[in-house]
Formats: structure tokens, sequence, C-alpha cells
């Protein structure tokens, strides 16, 4: 009798954990089901979105040339920056060339050891047909108490 | 009645409208000229902040803001405070994205509202796998975050279990970026461009 009341228990217990393995398998299976969805519906959202910018020409808008350096030597109507590596570029400074700092439009501003970013085509020689310059502050960029800066 | 209902829905509509407008603006005929142009910093952290920020803000379309970081890191600018304040500002964007959702999720049809409940009690149930995935998500996909935060914020999913998560695996992605362009600008130029 005692006997068949250990073995009852015994099946309600492993009924009882066959049942939470159950509950605990669906429920990742959900888990997994849901986490793929959200990821397909995210990269296909993503990926329409990519297509559309590319059709429209709006990445490449933002593709076009762009460059930032420190400019290291000073001529006239031209200067040259270099990266991070040891290449330097040569930029033009034409007549539609827009010069910025901060909010002000400048001219004849620019000095070596200034930071810039340019944007402009290449010319077939590879020099940059600046259309605008910005200037960033001269002190070292990479400086943490530079960053805490008003944005405008 | 239903008058009433519509005319406490408008401030949100035009919200929403708004943010969809300035989107659309944005991806209608912004470039990289005109809004370094018109941005009138000094700093080149600050930069790339305001044109996450302005990146995170614009629904759907973005500004791609990326290519900046790409620029500025190979311009010699250090890849952790680029990663930063990149990341900072798109997160901040994001905010904004996140609360159109939260606005918006009284006026979206049921069937949405359903599977996005579905989603939302699953994540309250399961509290470490959305926030797991949203690090992924942010971590490893160049893809914008609006759809995470908007969906997330229509399905009223609490706003620091998105955010935080989200922005470190951004903080991630763009500082892994920035070094990435420090060390193979050639090679990323001719895959991204």
């Amino acid at each position: 009798m005692t006997q068949n009341k250990k073995d009852q228990k015994k099946s309600e217990a492993d009924s009882l954990n066959g049942g939470e393995k159950k509950a605990k398998r669906s429920s990742l299976r959900r888990a997994v089901v849901i986490l793929a969805a959200l990821i397909a519906v995210a990269l296909v959202f993503n990926a329409v979105m990519f297509f559309v910018g590319m059709k429209t020409n709006y990445l490449h808008r933002w593709a076009g040339g762009q460059y930032f350096g420190e400019i290291i030597e000073m001529n006239g109507g031209s200067f040259v920056i270099q990266g991070r590596g040891n290449e330097r570029l040569v930029v033009l400074i034409t007549e539609q060339t827009v010069i910025k700092k901060g909010t002000e439009t400048i001219k004849d501003a620019l000095q070596v050891g200034d930071r810039v970013i340019i944007f402009g085509p290449l010319d077939k020689k590879g020099r940059v047909e600046s259309q605008l310059i910005r200037i960033f502050d001269p002190e070292n960029p990479a400086d943490p108490r530079d960053f805490f800066q008003p944005p405008f | 009645m239903e008058k009433n209902k519509i005319l406490k829905y408008i401030p949100r509509i035009m919200l929403i409208l708004l943010f969809i407008s300035m989107s659309f603006y944005f991806y209608a005929y912004s470039s990289p000229e005109e809004m370094i142009s018109f941005i009138g910093v000094k700093n080149a952290y600050s930069l790339i902040f305001v044109l996450a920020f302005l990146g995170g803000m614009t629904t759907f379309s973005g500004i791609p803001y990326h290519l900046v970081l790409i620029t500025l890191a190979t311009g010699g600018l250090n890849p952790l405070f680029l990663g930063l304040s990149t990341a900072t500002g798109v997160m901040l964007g994001d905010s904004t994205s996140y609360y159109v959702g939260y606005q918006g999720s009284v006026i979206i049809p049921g069937a949405l509202q359903k599977i996005l409940m579905i989603i939302r009690n699953f994540g309250l149930k399961h509290p470490k796998i959305l926030p797991l995935f949203f690090f992924l998500y942010g971590s490893l996909s160049p893809f914008s975050n609006d759809f995470i935060v908007i969906s997330m914020g229509l399905s009223q999913y609490p706003f620091w279990r998105v955010m935080v998560p989200l922005g470190l695996g951004n903080l991630v992605f763009n500082i892994s970026l920035a070094y990435l362009a420090t060390q193979a600008y050639n090679l990323l130029k001719g895959i991204v461009f």
C-alpha cells in the first residue's frame, strides 16, 4: 500500500517535471520565433531603406568627396593636408569655395596647423577642387576637454 | 464622442506628422556640404555628435553619419572619442523616435497592437532576452535603430531597457568602425562606396 503511494507520488512528480520541461521548451521555441521574426523584419525593412537610398542616389550624395586632415603647407590658391597616414592631398581654393569657421563665413583665414574638413570632387590630377572648407579649432581635437564645448 | 476622441489625439498626430515630414525633408534635400555648413561648430567631435543626433532624430531616412565618422577617423581624430560622441548623439536622437512611437501607440490599429503586446509581454516575462538582442543589434548592425526604437515605443516597452543596451551596442559599433577606418580606409572605401 505504502509502496503504491510512493509510486503514485513519483509518477506525479515525473509528470510535473515533464510538464515543466514541456512549458520551458515551448517558451524557448516562442522566444526563438519572436527574435527570428524581429530580426527578419528589421533586416527586410533596412534592406528596403538601403535599396531606396541607392536608387535615389541619397547614399552617393553623402559618400561624395569629403576629406579631413591637418594643413601642413600653404601655397597661393592651394594648400596641402595630411591625415592619419603619410598620404598628402592638395586642395585647391577657387572662387566658389566657401570657408566656414563656427557660424561665420571667412576668407584668407587658413593657417598651417588648422584641422579642416573639405568637400569637393577630385580633378584629373588627384587634387581636391574644394567647395566647402570648415575649420576646426587649432588645438589638439583629441583633447577630451574640447569634447564638451557647446555645439552652437 | 468620436469627434472628441479625434480632437484628443490631434497633438499626437501632429507630432508624428512633424517627425515624418522632417525626415522626408532631410531625405530629399540634405547633403553633407549643407549640413556641415549649417552646423556651426568649431570642434570636430561636436560636429559628429550633432550629425549623429540629427541622424537618430530623423525617422527612417536618417543621415548617414557613419561616412563622416570614417572621414574624421582617417583624418587623425581619436577613434574612442569619435565613437563615444557618435553613440551619445545617435542615442539622444533615437530617444525622440522612441517618444514618437510611444505617442503613436494609442492610434495604431488593434491587430498591430496585439502583435506588439505579445513582444512586450514576452520581453517583460524574460527580462534578459530582448536587451541582449538590442545590444547585439546595436553592436553588429550598421543599419538605423529606428525600427527597434519605434516598435518598442509603440509597444510601450520600458525606455531604459531599450536604450541602455542599444546605446552600449552602438558605442561598440561606432568605436569599432572608427578603429577599423583608421586601419583599413582604402578597403572600407571599396566596400561602402
